[in-house]
């Protein structure tokens, strides 16, 4: 009888990106590895497609922002069995990403909804309650935490999604459909990457292109499509009450990426000195108020919702254009740091090894 | 506040991104101490800290941060409102 649970972190910040933060979960585990976080998940984009009605914004990375950081790969020996293929790569210090149809499990705040065949992350087992530990989404009423499911659960489970759903979800192969492994790479490195983070800012100033179905927008700019989009919708541009999930998700999303902001310049400010921690003040009072406006989107958003009152749909592009003024300028500023860290870099000691510390 | 104030105030918020061994005044042309459409958004920030204004986004270019002069004529109609 054995029982073995890797580390995992709770919740990184980032639950309405699934595949990000599961794999942040995995790399947050260690604090040690916190600074890379921080190079990365700078940008939001939209990218709308043809009959997307709202416009849906994710973070500019995909999941090859991991590579020579976490090897992925396919769980390939499962002619010993499921169960054992999955606790020997555990014992092995690997964590297993694993599909399920949640919609049939008890535990997941969708049960007995639509098939959602859907990624969580196995990182522990105990035989002797013949249970496995995962991290998962939308589960015992929260959108990110941990379950424990039974062994025989699993097995059926798993197996019913390898019958009914697997030609549908191979286009999810690389993100880990059915069953892959993800282990950590020997030879990462896990500093801040400023070299990174800076170009990333660099490319985040794309102003909204192209038609109302098949927008682009990278970075700051998102803001000003956003409020455009919502000075047209009180203008009479009708928005599908059945878009308002998405709508509510996006808001989230928007939350996510100014507290994520925030948790960077702070996590710099601490290893910042007196010249270097003014400007980053400066980005994070200007990042704090961008947050504040986006709560206020969220209050105005719900109320729109309830009322289908227009004035709602004029404060929230309003709010939004403040945003969007707010990180016009406080995007530069944080790539003036960078240069100047980059031309002297004695003197600073932002992202130089031996940084632990959230 | 009159003209005289708002440029000494224009200046000190300069001091923190010329070099410090340069003396500006009002006609300096600010470009060719190293403004540039980087730069200036410090400059936005400082002023708009310093004399408590939000800048409208159409009135953020370069142009309009050429020298002291520009600066104080962008700046006295906030103030002034």
């Amino acid at each position: 009888m054995k029982a073995k649970q890797l580390p995992i972190h709770a919740n990184p910040g980032l639950e309405t990106e699934c595949y990000h933060n599961f794999r942040l979960s995995i790399v947050m585990a260690d604090p040690s590895r916190i600074p890379w976080c921080y190079g990365h998940y700078v940008n939001l984009q939209i990218v709308s497609k043809e009959k997307m009605m709202f416009p849906f914004v994710r973070f500019e990375e995909h999941l090859d922002v991991y590579a020579g950081l976490l090897r992925e790969e396919p769980l390939d020996n499962l002619s010993v069995g499921m169960l054992p293929a999955i606790r020997d790569a555990i014992d092995q210090g690997h964590y297993v990403i694993i599909y399920l149809n949640w919609s049939r499990l008890p535990c997941s705040n969708l049960y007995r909804g639509a098939d959602l065949i859907h990624d969580a992350i196995l990182y522990g087992y105990d035989d002797e309650e013949k249970q496995l530990d995962l991290l998962a989404f939308e589960v015992n009423g929260k959108s990110y935490g941990t379950v424990r499911l039974p062994y025989a659960t699993c097995e059926e489970e798993f197996a019913h999604v390898i019958e009914e759903h697997k030609h549908a979800n191979k286009w999810f192969a690389y993100y880990g459909f059915p069953l892959s492994s993800i282990e950590l790479e020997s030879a990462a490195s896990f500093m801040l990457d400023k070299r990174s983070l800076y170009f990333s800012l660099e490319r985040g100033n794309i102003q909204p292109r192209g038609e109302k179905d098949d927008v682009f927008a990278n970075g700051y700019p998102v803001n000003a499509y956003m409020a455009d989009y919502f000075a047209k919708a009180a203008k009479g541009q009708h928005i599908d009450p059945r878009e308002y999930g998405i709508w509510n998700i996006v808001v989230t999303k928007m939350l996510q990426h100014k507290r994520w902001m925030l948790r960077r310049l702070a996590y710099m400010w601490e290893h910042a000195n007196g010249d270097e921690r003014r400007m980053l003040a400066k980005c994070r009072d200007l990042y704090e108020q961008a947050k504040q406006q986006l709560m206020r989107v969220r209050v105005q958003s719900l109320l729109y919702q309830k009322t289908a009152d227009a004035k709602h749909l004029t404060a929230i592009s309003e709010h939004f254009h403040v945003i969007y003024e707010k990180e016009k300028r406080a995007v530069p500023l944080l790539m003036e740091l960078l240069i100047d860290i980059r031309m002297d870099p004695r003197s600073s000691t932002i992202g130089k090894a031996g940084d632990t510390d959230e | 506040m009159n003209r005289e104030e708002t440029i000494t105030e224009i200046l000190a918020c300069l001091e923190d991104i010329v070099p410090a061994q340069v003396q500006v005044d009002r006609t300096t042309d600010l470009m060719k101490l190293g403004i540039n459409s980087m730069t200036f958004i410090r400059l936005v920030v400082a002023l708009e800290e310093t004399f408590e204004i939000e800048i409208d986004d159409e009135s953020i270019y370069l142009d309009n941060f050429k020298s002291v002069e520009h600066i104080c004529q962008l700046v006295e109609p906030y103030l002034a409102s």
